[in-house]
């Protein structure tokens, strides 16, 4: 160690692993190492982390369905009021999760919401209200860094491309799309994060039926609620470990490359 | 084969005003303008990626201004050469006809451009990050043609790289080029390569064209003073037309405090407002002052105020006697390299009447006379 | 230089702060208090006016009566617990997390349909909620007191098989039952008749019949083994039961005494006890 300034990043990159490592030890500790696994054996709790994947992936690829244009478009056009809605589209990601389940609910509560509730999809109390509170969230932030990912890239790449030939789609398609890659992943797995841990939205638009819309998160707040705090526990710890595969899997499978 | 009629253009501060150019089939246009001048922002209109606010541009006639870029087929070096990161050497040349013929033809295209530019041997590399300054270009180089395009427009293309390399460079591009009869449009900042490739020079300045023509037309006959200074003509005195001469095709200026004599200029009404341009290396320069006291013609008396070291050639600041605000440099010549020239001592300055331009100012040359040339 | 002077000035001020706070915190006595959301609107006045009067500041937490208990006991600290309903003072006391000679009961509250304000679907009695097409919500007993009392009322009414489908939601909290409704989400749900008195305009309680009121809830108080305040804090629960809260009690419509409650349901209703929640809930 040279000098103050390497001597400061290895205390703040020391004191960041020793805090994270605290957090999963002081679970630990409390419930003892085999609790996550005795809880796992429970059928409601494999229904609830059956629930908890399903609803959180198909969310965040719905969420990255969308948010792959609207980022490259927010990126690559000039436009007056840019600024504006950018900051529009962020505000789920900074919304308290609470008032946004209450903002979800009063959308299908009267007009075409609430057409669209009762003739085409039911929402409130049901998984699509689910994927939907989770698809915000993700979105939020799946836009956000796909802007960034897209703003880094010169736009001289694509203008090259369609000079060799390339429409702009296929220029999109050949050139910015496989550059954005690392970009993407990040964005992916940030939202699937989000969602999966979401609790507040979800809850609020979708209850918390057992069996039907209990997600891990619901369920931890609802051991909390009954004053089992070893479940809570095991449960939050399961959360985490779910996560981190979640986390791993996309990683391994779709390895991001360093250009 | 490519007009541009009245192109007008606006981005942020830069604007280009009713700009006309033409490059004929199969001839190289080489535009020169310094930084800043808007080469670029011109290039990229003319492709379609940026929309003009108006004017046109054809090609063979036809008019081309609202295609999008594709449909134009122009080729287009960037002056970052915008390689793509992603794709290897092979598939970054092969890009413009990897999709669209059998791979056997793409095959034989990419290596027949590459070995044009002699890069057959990076054509397995993965990765064009690794690649030097004079091998990435050659590959954007291959990139481009394998296009088959049009035209080609390269901007500033050997900005990046060493002299050595560049002499190489300019050989390859030219037998490239009429190898493939190719329309050529080059942007640079750097005359020399006007010289190297170009078969007209069109001079840019602040978005407007100031002069076409060949490059030794432009070189000889600056169109006016900005000209001038941007094609390197070190000393550029204000002068004053007297009258015509005795000699047919000569007059006679006023200009450091007397008369010189110089070609004539032509359509130039009496009293008008000229510059007598000559080049550094043109000047003449002898110790002592007996060459002004023998009444020589075009000779003025002068002071040393510094000698400069340059490569080659020593360059002399001098100031004139009669007029000590005007200021002459003067690129001493291998034979004097024993004359040391001191600061004080007196010279005489001969300005050889062949050499001499005679330059207008244009209404937008109201800048200064400077000491040094741009 | 600026580097190592700047960090030295930084890190003395952020002890300066630490200082300071402690200091303050030192100087006010203060009670923490866990409270259940059932009486939110009442423990926020009287614990203004307590301060008023004693000059001793009192931290309210509220949440869910079951969240606020297991708080208290991850933490192990706060001077009060003021659940919802009763079943969890039962709780708390079997975890021996309060004094329990300390525990005083607070409050009455009597279980009722509760709609939105304007009653759109014309909800008149229990067995309207049985009617098809009408969206039913409760707590989820398993956890939420109410709940518990909603699925009892229901099956000792017989209406339980009939009520079922319509059964659209379970909450998960107190305040979130009442939430229900307040938004228009669901036609009603089975909360407590004091919902209606939090948010009049929003909510309206339709009253069970008095033979279906299963039994009569109650609010209990009671000190937690870890306060280092133990008379502060039984001084707060005199002044709840005393008049000044009663009086509180009274205007926000709690009811003050089981006899008051009685009135809504049979003069022999049960007041508190437990219940066990039959499987299939």
């Amino acid at each position: 160690m040279r000098n103050w300034f390497e001597g400061a990043l290895l205390l703040a990159v020391g004191g960041s692993v020793s805090l994270m490592a605290f957090l999963l030890a002081a679970q630990l500790a409390y419930t003892g190492p085999f609790a996550p696994f005795a809880v796992l054996g429970q059928s409601d709790v494999q229904q609830s982390i059956r629930l908890s994947l399903l609803t959180t992936t198909v969310a965040s690829l719905l969420a990255l369905a969308m948010a792959l244009p609207t980022g490259y478009a927010l990126a690559r056009w000039e436009f007056p009021g840019r600024a504006a809605i950018e900051c529009l589209m962020v505000v789920p990601a900074i919304m308290s999760p609470m008032a946004l389940g209450v903002a979800l609910i009063l959308m299908f509560r009267s007009g075409p919401g609430q057409w669209v509730d009762e003739h085409v999809v039911r929402f409130v109390f049901e998984i699509p209200g689910m994927i939907l509170a989770q698809f915000f969230v993700a979105f939020a932030l799946e836009v956000l860094v796909l802007r960034a990912t897209f703003s880094s890239q010169s736009p001289r790449l694509e203008h090259v491309a369609r000079l060799l030939g390339c429409t702009h789609f296929q220029a999109f398609r050949r050139v910015s799309l496989p550059l954005a890659r690392n970009g993407i992943l990040a964005a992916f797995v940030l939202g699937w994060a989000r969602a999966i841990g979401d609790f507040g939205a979800t809850s609020t638009i979708a209850g918390a039926v057992r069996g039907k819309t209990e997600t891990m998160p619901v369920s931890i707040y609802l051991s909390l609620a009954t004053v089992s705090l070893d479940r809570a526990v095991a449960l939050s710890i399961l959360l985490t470990v779910v996560s981190l595969l979640g986390y791993l899997a996309v990683h391994l499978v779709l390895r991001p490359r360093s250009t | 084969m490519i007009e541009i009629r009245g192109l007008a253009l606006r981005r942020g501060a830069f604007s280009i005003d009713g700009l006309d150019l033409e490059v004929g089939a199969g001839e190289c246009l080489v535009i020169v303008g310094p930084s800043g001048a808007g080469k670029t922002m011109l290039v990229e209109s003319i492709l379609g990626i940026h929309l003009p606010a108006g004017g046109q541009v054809l090609i063979d006639g036809q008019e081309v201004t609202r295609l999008p870029p594709e449909q134009r087929g122009f080729g287009y070096v960037p002056q970052d050469l915008a390689l793509f990161p992603h794709l290897g050497v092979r598939d970054n040349i092969a890009f413009a006809r990897q999709r669209r013929a059998s791979p056997q033809e793409v095959d034989r295209a990419v290596r027949e451009a590459a070995g044009w530019l002699g890069i057959e041997h990076l054509l397995g590399r993965r990765s064009v990050a690794q690649l030097s300054g004079g091998e990435k270009q050659r590959v954007a180089l291959a990139r481009a043609i394998v296009a088959a395009p049009r035209a080609l427009f390269l901007d500033e293309p050997f900005n990046s790289l060493d002299l050595a390399l560049r002499a190489d460079l300019y050989c390859q591009l030219d037998e490239l080029r009429r190898r493939m009869r190719l329309t050529t449009v080059l942007v640079t900042h750097d005359h020399d390569e006007a010289f190297a490739f170009g078969d007209r020079m069109a001079v840019l300045l602040g978005g407007r064209i100031l002069q076409v023509g060949t490059p030794q037309e432009v070189y000889r006959r600056p169109a006016s003073v900005e000209v001038a200074r941007l094609l390197l003509v070190e000393n550029l005195l204000p002068a004053r037309l007297l009258g015509p001469s005795r000699a047919p095709g000569r007059s006679a200026y006023r200009a450091l405090g007397t008369e010189i004599e110089a070609p004539e200029h032509a359509a130039v009404g009496a009293d008008k407002t000229l510059w007598l341009g000559i080049r550094a290396h043109h000047v003449r320069v002898d110790a002592g002052t007996k060459g002004v006291e023998g009444g020589g013609r075009n000779r003025v008396c002068a002071k040393v105020v510094r000698c400069l070291p340059r490569s080659g050639r020593r360059l002399l600041e001098v100031a004139c006697v009669a007029c000590p605000d005007a200021q002459l440099q003067v690129a001493l010549g291998d034979c004097q390299d024993s004359v040391p020239y001191e600061p004080g001592s007196l010279v005489t300055v001969e300005l050889p009447l062949e050499h001499l331009l005679v330059v207008e100012t244009r209404a937008e040359d109201r800048r200064p006379w400077t000491r040094e040339a741009p | 230089m600026g580097g190592k002077s700047a960090l030295r000035l930084s890190s003395m001020l952020l002890l300066a702060c630490a200082a300071l706070l402690v200091g303050c915190s030192k100087r006010q006595r203060s009670l923490e208090v866990f409270v259940g959301s059932a009486t939110k609107p009442v423990l926020e006045e009287a614990a203004t006016l307590f301060e008023k009067q004693t000059g001793i500041k009192v931290l309210l937490h509220f949440g869910g009566s079951g969240k606020m208990l297991s708080e208290l006991k991850l933490a192990r600290r706060g001077d009060l617990y003021v659940p919802g309903s009763s079943d969890y003072m039962e709780l708390a006391k079997r975890e021996r997390l309060v004094l329990p000679e300390t525990e005083k009961w607070l409050t009455y509250l009597v279980p009722s349909i509760n709609v939105p304000a304007g009653n759109p679907k014309d909800i008149r009695s229990l067995e309207d909620l049985a009617r098809p097409g009408i969206r039913v919500g409760i707590a989820r007993p398993d956890a939420v007191c109410v709940g518990l009392y909603a699925v009892e009322i229901l099956e000792r009414a017989g209406l339980a098989e009939r009520v079922r489908p319509n059964i659209v939601t379970h909450a998960e909290s107190c305040e979130k039952t009442a939430q229900l409704v307040a938004l228009g989400t669901v036609d009603a749900v089975l909360g407590w008749e004091v919902f209606e008195h939090w948010q009049p305009d929003k909510i309206k309680s339709v009253l069970l019949a008095p033979e279906q009121v299963a039994r009569i809830g109650y609010i209990p108080a009671a000190v937690s083994v870890f306060s280092k305040e133990r008379r502060l804090a039984r001084q707060f629960v005199d002044f709840l039961v005393g008049d000044q809260g009663q009086a509180l009690f009274r205007k926000w419509r709690y009811f003050a005494s089981a006899e008051e409650a009685r009135k809504l349901a049979l003069p022999d209703t049960a007041v508190g006890g437990e219940w066990k929640l039959p499987p299939g809930w």
